[in-house]
């Protein structure tokens, strides 16, 4: 049966891909269920995208998450029946997928390495690299409390690196003027780098 | 308290950002007062404003390079018993095919092993992982892949080790090997014997496809898994599923048979019918039907009720093909693809029979009736719109008759007009909207319906009442090529123009004739057009027409203002406005108008189905714009309300429809009341009650579906809500709703 897989693109397209345009369209017209719907979808595509990336493109040295994300969209959506504010729409859900497929894939890795020693601090120059796994846990983490008195900037970051939406689509996408999306940005991202650059003590703030 | 201090902060963080760095230490100073812990809190936030973004990229794009290195699979090269992991050969839903080595001083093996995926072992799944080992445990023939061991894993999953088969799909095999028809037919010879060895020791596949039917380099065809397969008799499997308990329906909708994707009961007979859809690619390089990217409905409808084309028929099939294949291989496949279960082949020995007779040039026992019976239960089917198609024919003929007399007087002639108006209208386009008659069949009839009633309407001189039929005509149409909100033929294009035809009759009626009927005519095809312009995007067109329909709503409704059908189109137009409004992000103004259509409308349940209804609907939409607002109080008694006329619907009207109704509003209530940043104890008691209800309703949902799909998405969206309304309180409960929800799907 593998005599099949070789270098053949991905061929487990979803069986249906109206499915998710039609879920995008009522989602915006406010069916909040069809987040939900959407949500396990693109999930799997994700994660079923990025395993196949390395079969088909192993030559491609930084893959983004915009890449993964659009060619998502392309896969699932009937673009031609879609408006520019669905796509965005589609980008955003996709953001928090991303997040999720990457976080539990490292939270499964750090599981795996349990017992190799406690969780790794960050250093305050946020050399995040050094130990990318368990620094998106920390990452992931900082952003949940930050959502929890503060969920616009939460949200704004994780569309901006999880999903790689320009400052345009973010505004679309959370209803705000591309200028406030800026401020939110630059504020949140100053609260993040302190959050992960104290070490780990319970935060006072706020 | 402490929201208010991190606005605070931002403020003053932000106004020293438009400063000079010189100048900020002394301004921060300046604004925080002697607040000491404010200062030390706006420094360290400027102390971090500067810094490298690149690194949060970074980070995820090496967690994405590491995630499509790992091949997502971390169990390589794990022990299994005294196998070990080699790599991942197919990864379904819940369960993952590993090769695996079995290398010790005693063995060089290799072997597929079968397990659930880590985090996903349910009791139901382990439940029915350990049916399927016993199923091929009991399974030895030579066509079908051999269980050679089984076991648990250390962290408690069942495994099955399976014979490695190394070939490939049936089709793809006969194609390299250049394989005649009838060499095709002896290698399928196999398969039946296989499924008929299974059928024998009470075992349905139901999952028969090229990809489980692999040719290994000797030429043999080995049938491989059974893991969605069933006893026929489930007590003689210990542990068994019971019948009414298996209710999730996995299969491949190309190969599934009709009973399969209505969820009636899967017998053998499942089986023939999808031996026969292999049999008839494996012939014809072509499946049957095509069902990718079909939604489920329309594949529903192409499985269950499109007449299967004859494989000689399939287009560019060489010639001697083509005259292989006609008569007793058309026949013999079509058997075994009956949509009736009962008409297929009894068995798999018989159409393994039938297959010998053909090779041997003996008269095989496919029913030569089979043409004429599927010809009449074709007209059975599709009576209405042949009688309809012949009908308007012959209406078109009469007309012409009809007006050349010129005897007639000219009310009876309206009177007459009108009468055929309406047998064409209302006949034609509601009963063709439920029938199952092909596209094209009803798009000529409308086309057909529409000329003649133009005709009717220039013939009577532009009679209003004509006009207004007319325009009823035009709106059908239009329902049915595009209707954002029942079953339609997707033509948004058409629809719109169809709709736009509506209007411009309505109006012109209203010209002549002005009164109630024809202002609701215009009302209706402006709400029309607003509707498909919002489900479509067009959030301008949309508001336009709307606000077009308001006008004219409002006057019927100040003429009228008692008349509870004219305020139900006014209080209707301010619903779609409003629903335009909360899309263009005017949602202040959405507000207001799902306010002032309740004020129309009334806000207390009436005991009707449809009025409660609609009122459902309104507190929903109201509870989704103030929620939009950050009203949460409002919002969640709004959809309180929603809620409530829902339930109450839903005992006296139980409804597929209510129940999804019902459904969005427990996802939404949840998605409030566990979706916000500071939760007290009650929010998120009362968030799980929501959510443990959302369960319940959808798991009712799945159990009475037809096609599973959408009732298995519903689901997987419940358990997301279960774990949402958890993770304040207990995240690794919610944990495990959110992987179930994975499971799912």
């Amino acid at each position: 049966m593998d005599s099949m897989l070789g270098a053949a693109p991905v061929d487990n397209i979803p069986q249906h891909p109206g499915d998710v345009t039609n879920l995008l369209l009522d989602w915006r017209n406010g069916d909040r269920s069809a987040f939900d719907r959407l949500t396990p979808i693109i999930y799997d595509d994700l994660l079923k995208l990025a395993k196949t990336r390395l079969k088909t493109e192993s030559h491609q040295i930084t893959l983004q998450p915009t890449d993964l994300v659009h060619e998502s969209y392309l896969r699932l959506a009937n673009a031609a029946r879609l408006e520019v504010e669905s796509r965005v729409h589609f980008f955003a859900i996709a953001a928090t997928v991303m997040r999720r497929v990457l976080i539990d894939y490292a939270r499964k890795r750090s599981a795996e390495k349990r017992g190799a020693g406690a969780r790794v601090t960050l250093k305050t120059d946020m050399d995040f690299a050094q130990d990318g796994r368990q620094d998106l846990l920390l990452v992931d983490e900082a952003l949940r409390k930050l959502a929890e008195f503060d969920e616009r900037k939460s949200r704004a970051i994780e569309l901006k690196f999880f999903g790689g939406l320009t400052t345009e689509e973010i505004g679309t996408a959370l209803g705000i003027s591309v200028a406030t999306v800026g401020r939110e940005l630059r504020v949140g991202q100053a609260w993040l780098r302190r959050e992960l650059s104290r070490p780990e003590v319970p935060s006072t703030t706020p | 308290m402490k929201i208010e201090h991190w606005r605070q902060i931002q403020d003053i963080f932000k106004r020293a950002l438009e400063l000079p760095t010189s100048e900020r230490a002394e301004y921060v100073n300046r604004a925080c007062g002697d607040d000491e812990a404010l200062v030390s809190e706006v420094h360290s936030l400027l102390a971090n404003d500067t810094g490298n973004t690149a690194t949060l990229h970074a980070l995820v794009a090496s967690n994405l390079q590491e995630l499509t290195q790992s091949s997502g699979c971390s169990e390589i090269g794990m022990r299994v018993g005294p196998y070990r992991l080699v790599r991942e050969l197919d990864g379904g839903g819940m369960g993952t095919v590993y090769l695996a080595v079995r290398s010790d001083d005693h063995y060089f093996q290799i072997v597929a092993i079968k397990t659930i995926r880590s985090g996903m072992a349910s009791p139901a799944l382990v439940q029915r992982f350990r049916t399927e080992r016993q199923i091929l445990a009991t399974l030895t023939h030579p066509n079908i892949g051999a269980i050679l061991d089984g076991g648990d894993t250390e962290d408690g999953r069942p495994y099955i080790v399976m014979e490695y088969v190394e070939g490939q799909p049936i089709t793809q095999a006969s194609d390299s090997r250049d394989l005649s028809i009838r060499e095709r037919v002896e290698l399928f010879r196999s398969v039946c014997s296989a499924v008929r060895y299974a059928h024998q020791k009470l075992v349905i596949h139901r999952d028969i496809k090229p990809s489980n039917l692999l040719v290994t380099p000797d030429g043999i065809v080995k049938l491989i898994d059974f893991g969605i397969s069933k006893p026929l008799v489930p007590e003689l499997i210990p542990g068994g599923p019971s019948p009414t308990e298996d209710g999730q329906r996995l299969m491949t909708p190309d190969y599934a048979s009709p009973e399969q994707l209505l969820g009636h009961e899967v017998t053998t007979a499942t089986d023939i019918y999808s031996l026969g859809v292999v049999l008839f690619e494996l012939l014809t390089g072509s499946r049957p039907y095509v069902v990718r990217n079909l939604s489920p409905a329309a594949v529903e409808k192409i499985v269950c009720e499109r007449e299967t084309r004859k494989p000689s028929s399939v287009p560019g099939l060489p010639n001697r093909t083509k005259k292989t294949l006609a008569g007793d291989l058309d026949r013999i496949i079509l058997m075994a693809m009956e949509k009736d279960a009962s008409r297929r082949y009894a068995s798999a020995d018989d159409l393994d029979q039938d297959l010998l007779r053909f090779l041997d040039s003996k008269p095989v026992r496919a029913r030569r009736s089979t043409s004429i019976y599927r010809l009449r239960k074709f007209v059975a089917r599709h009576r209405t719109a042949t009688l309809m198609a012949g009908a308007t024919s012959a209406v078109l003929a009469g007309s012409m008759v009809f007006f050349s007399a010129e005897s007639h007087l000219a009310d009876v002639r309206l009177k007459r007009i009108q009468t055929l108006a309406d047998a064409a209208i209302s006949d034609m386009t509601q009963k063709l909207q439920q029938s199952s008659a092909p596209v094209e069949l009803q798009t000529s009839v409308f086309e057909g319906t529409l000329a003649y009633l133009n005709q009717l309407r220039q013939e009577s001189g532009n009679d209003p009442r004509l006009l207004l039929k007319l325009s009823k005509a035009y709106s059908r149409v239009g329902d049915l090529e595009g209707s954002p909100v029942a079953a339609s033929l997707g033509n948004t294009q058409g629809a719109i123009s169809s709709y736009q035809g509506a209007l411009r009759t309505a109006i012109a009626a209203r010209n002549r004739l002005p009164g109630e009927e024809s202002m609701k005519a215009v009302i209706e095809a402006y709400q029309q057009l607003g509707q498909l312009e919002f489900f479509s995007g067009s959030l301008r067109e949309a508001h336009d027409h709307y606000q077009q329909g308001l006008t004219v709503a409002r006057e019927l409704s100040r003429q009228m203002p008692d008349d509870p059908s004219c305020n139900r189109l006014l209080a209707i137009n301010y619903a779609g406005l409003g629903n335009v409004q909360l899309n263009s992000l005017e949602t202040d103004k959405a507000v207001e108008s799902f306010r002032t259509g309740l004020r129309v409308l009334g806000p207390d349940p009436n005991g009707t189905e449809d009025y409660d209804r609609t009122l459902a609907t309104f507190y929903g939409r109201l509870g989704l714009a103030l929620n939009e607002l950050g009203s949460n109080a409002d919002a969640i008694a709004s959809y309180q309300r929603a809620i409530a006329i829902d339930e109450g619907l839903l005992r006296k009207f139980p409804s597929r429809r209510t129940r999804r109704s019902l459904f969005a509003l427990y996802s939404n209530i949840v998605g409030t009341l566990a979706g916000r940043e500071v939760l007290n104890a009650g929010k998120v008691r009362e968030a799980q009650m929501y959510a443990r209800k959302s369960v319940t309703l959808a798991e009712q949902l799945a159990a009475g579906d037809t096609t599973n799909v959408q009732a298995r998405a519903d689901l997987a969206g419940a358990y997301i809500r279960m774990g949402d309304s958890l993770l304040a309180t207990n995240p690794a409960d919610a944990q495990r709703w959110y992987r179930k929800s994975i499971a799912l799907t």
